[in-house]
């Protein structure tokens, strides 16, 4: 466990992503970006539009690389981080293959790393448990509300136990109660799974309310503009929301992003 | 915590138990109204003598002579005459009785007719239970009522076949006045019967429409005379006012009216006659109609030098006329009414659009008459020849396509590349390519196959390339976040993905396989395929070759729909859980 809390699970020193560079069409996507992440923590990325949270994500994915600066994912690069399989990853949509039942979906990932048939069946329940969709493992993705396909997404994407889980907006496209409860139920299974958490959104309150330590970024180039712990206790209820101490890192937050849009 | 929104709601269907008697009235009784016309028919056909035309020259009372023909021969070569013949054998008699097989059709049909209304009477008690079967019925009723359209001779001139067409059309409007959902397959059936009503209705009102008027009608008298100069002593004795004669005859005999500068009339064998050089055969009005008379070029009309008056054929009209007997003007023009077609609704007519019996009876007809096989069975055998061309093309055009498309999703620029070629080549017409095939591969099945494959290939390059791009590009980095090799992205999500599109080209290139067996067929000179039957029938022109066109043309289209229908079922297995829209 020491070791573990030594080395950071996201090491970004100086990164920067510039596309198209030195080329006309030139954007600064990232600039000068320092970010460490610890085993276990729960990191939001917030910001406006363009400010470059996805595109840090994507970087930490090994989906792109870095222009400049040094990037280590469990103190490796981040290609053998991505064949090593380090990272369970979650999108918007939940980007199920709509020719696969639930079980066949969350064993997708199984399949392609090669785990026998009974290993894969075994580890997707576990996964559908989970996420509480044991019984509609035999349904189709068209067969689920818009919920469930996302909570069919997030057991895939911790069906072979990564150490760390990306998040892009992953609960973006689901209306406010929806979004509430997925919130609740991401929180109990994050402590279920101790997995290390990158979350990318647009909404601060849901920033503040899951969050351990919540990024603020700024667009145009995009970075980091401050870094707020949230010292709020787990487990956070709903209760949480009501709390004083909730509504002072909202509007602490809610500043931050102000000044950082008015740059 | 668990969501039970579940996505797929199941449909609540309400029913109105108040609405629901009053609703069904009107079709129930539109059904009786059927079922009463369908017992006129069987009562009709029950009663019929064994040697009524309508039996005897229906499509089953045909078929009936032949096979009784057919049990006369040692060896039938087709099924059905063996069968014959073998129950000839059975019966220990040299042949079948006409007679004995005619009644049999007969009860084939009253069984027809039979089964109609029991299926109606079925439809009737399952409208008012509110029952979905009793729509199924009343579509089995249409089905079995339709059958009769293919079977009652055409032109008996009784009203039978207007009976079979009215029972139809009360069931249809049965159909959709019913309460209930239209199915697929219903409504399939009901567009059907529809376009056989609209095909046999469109050639009554054709018919009705083709309007002749007869030249001469009424007022146009004449005598017979045995020879030409009986006729011309006749006008010279002034019995008649004219005579009707054949030009070249009349010339050498008398001098032309209006007369030349230098003629001279007394040196014909009749000097005071004329023939008029000149008739007017302007337009002229019968009742409301205008009628153009042609004047058949080769007549001549002859009239005395005093009276060449008569210069308009109208003015013939209340004339006292001669003509000589056996005549041209007599056998051809005078007393024959000549037709003038007022109306030509050309495309309508028996030998461009024959009725459903006439393609029917063409179908359960031997080829040539007292034939060994049945037309249908000729088809069939081409039909079978040509689609297996048709499958051979469509599996290289299908395999082709999937290749090239897989190629050009996976290589950029060899699609950059090669595509505006592919594109390129589906605008080259086949009719050109398809000879030069034939001379490099050798005129056989293979040329042909590879003709067809020429149709067929494109749509299915087209739709792998879209579909196998077509995963969401979060899809494509799911599956790099696994590591997943180009392999697994292929068979695990591109290749899943592009199969709906690929189906979708799998069905257009199925029936257009057909088309390209067929075109293809004829420059390989392949006799028996279905474009060798359809260059046959078509070459000939005429009332009794249209039928085997059409029926040619159906034989075709089967096949084409059957290829439709298999793969359509392929795709259903195989994509029955993807989304449904």
């Amino acid at each position: 466990m020491s070791i573990k809390a030594a080395q950071p699970v996201i090491l970004a020193q100086n990164v920067s992503k510039i596309y198209n560079p030195n080329t006309e069409e030139q954007v600064i996507a990232l600039e000068n970006i320092d970010l460490q992440v610890q085993a276990g923590e729960f990191i939001s990325l917030i910001g406006p539009s363009g400010c470059g949270k996805s595109t840090l994500l994507r970087l930490i994915a090994n989906l792109i690389t870095p222009t400049s600066g040094a990037l280590r994912i469990n103190n490796k690069d981040p290609h053998q981080a991505r064949l090593d399989r380090d990272y369970g990853m979650v999108f918007q949509s939940a980007t199920l293959l709509e020719w696969r039942t639930v079980q066949k979906n969350v064993e997708l990932p199984l399949e392609i790393m090669r785990y026998p048939a009974s290993e894969r069946r075994a580890r997707a329940q576990a996964a559908l448990n989970l996420v509480e969709l044991s019984q509609f493992y035999n349904h189709y993705p068209w067969q689920l509300s818009g919920g469930m396909q996302q909570r069919v997404a997030i057991a895939r994407a911790l069906v072979f136990e990564p150490s760390l889980l990306l998040m892009d907006e992953p609960f973006g496209a689901l209306d406010e109660f929806t979004r509430e409860r997925m919130n609740m139920e991401l929180l109990r299974i994050w402590q279920e799974t101790q997995t290390t958490i990158i979350f990318v959104t647009h909404s601060i309150p849901e920033a503040i309310f899951l969050s351990s330590r919540v990024v603020v970024m700024s667009p145009r180039p995009g970075r980091i503009t401050s870094i707020v712990d949230i010292d709020l206790p787990y487990p956070r209820v709903f209760e949480t929301r009501e709390e004083p101490r909730y509504f002072e890192k909202l509007t602490a937050v809610r500043e931050l992003l102000r000044d950082a849009h008015e740059v | 915590m668990t969501d039970f929104s579940y996505g797929r709601n199941a449909e609540s269907v309400r029913s109105h138990p108040r609405l629901v008697t009053t609703r069904v009235l009107l079709p129930a009784a539109l059904i009786v109204l059927a079922i009463a016309v369908n017992l006129a028919l069987l009562t009709r056909i029950t009663a019929l003598e064994i040697d009524n035309p309508l039996l005897v020259d229906s499509t089953l009372g045909e078929l009936a002579v032949w096979l009784a023909a057919q049990s006369e021969q040692e060896a039938p070569q087709s099924m059905l005459g063996q069968l014959a013949r073998a129950q000839a054998v059975r019966a220990g008699a040299a042949s079948l009785d006409t007679a004995a097989l005619l009644t049999l059709m007969q009860r084939i049909m009253v069984g027809i007719l039979a089964v109609s209304v029991a299926l109606a009477a079925a439809a009737v008690v399952g409208l008012f239970a509110n029952s979905a079967r009793g729509r199924t019925a009343l579509i089995g009723s249409l089905i079995v009522t339709l059958l009769p359209l293919f079977i009652l001779p055409v032109g008996t001139g009784d009203n039978t076949l207007m009976l079979v067409m009215a029972a139809c059309v009360l069931l249809i409007t049965a159909y959709f006045a019913a309460p209930g959902r239209i199915t697929r397959f219903h409504s399939f059936v009901a567009v059907l019967a529809i376009i056989f009503l609209v095909w046999e209705g469109s050639k009554a009102v054709a018919a009705a429409l083709d309007y002749r008027v007869a030249v001469p009608a009424t007022n146009w008298e004449y005598t017979g005379y045995p020879t030409l100069d009986d006729a011309l002593v006749a006008l010279e004795a002034g019995e008649i006012d004219a005579v009707i004669a054949d030009r070249s005859a009349v010339r050498d005999l008398m001098a032309p009216f209006p007369l030349a500068a230098e003629s001279e009339p007394e040196s014909f064998a009749y000097p005071n006659l004329r023939y008029l050089t000149n008739i007017n055969t302007g337009e002229a009005v019968l009742g409301i109609f205008p009628v153009t008379p042609a004047f058949p070029g080769r007549l001549a009309v002859v009239v005395t030098a005093a009276g060449g008056g008569l210069s308009d054929l109208n003015s013939l009209l209340n004339k006292r006329i001669g003509t000589p007997t056996g005549e041209f003007a007599d056998e051809r023009y005078l007393s024959a009414p000549r037709e003038v077609i007022l109306l030509d609704l050309r495309i309508l007519n028996d030998l461009n659009l024959p009725h459903l019996q006439n393609i029917a009876e063409a179908l359960l007809q031997p080829a040539r008459r007292n034939g060994p096989l049945l037309l249908a069975r000729i088809l069939a055998d081409a039909a079978l020849h040509t689609w297996g061309e048709a499958v051979l093309g469509f599996g290289i055009g299908g395999l082709l396509g999937f290749l090239l498309g897989t190629l050009f999703a996976h290589f950029a620029p060899v699609e950059r590349g090669l595509l505006p070629y592919v594109v390129a080549s589906q605008t080259v017409p086949i009719l050109a390519i398809a000879p030069m095939v034939v001379i490099w591969l050798g005129a056989g099945p293979q040329a042909v196959a590879v003709i067809s494959a020429y149709l067929t290939f494109f749509p299915v390059t087209i739709n792998t390339l879209r579909g196998l791009r077509s995963p969401h590009p979060n899809a494509i980095e799911l599956m790099r976040s696994y590591a997943a090799s180009r392999r697994e992205v292929m068979w695990k999500l591109r290749f899943p993905a592009a199969l709906p599109y690929i189906f979708t080209a799998l069905k257009v290139s199925a029936t257009a396989s057909v088309v390209g067996a067929i075109i293809g067929e004829l420059p390989s000179s392949i006799r028996s395929g279905l474009g060798r039957a359809i260059l046959d029938f078509s070459s000939d022109y005429s009332l009794v070759s249209t039928p085997k066109l059409w029926a040619a043309i159906l034989a075709a289209a089967s096949i084409g729909i059957l290829s439709f229908l298999i793969v359509g079922l392929v795709e259903y297995l195989v994509l029955r859980h993807y989304i449904r829209n």
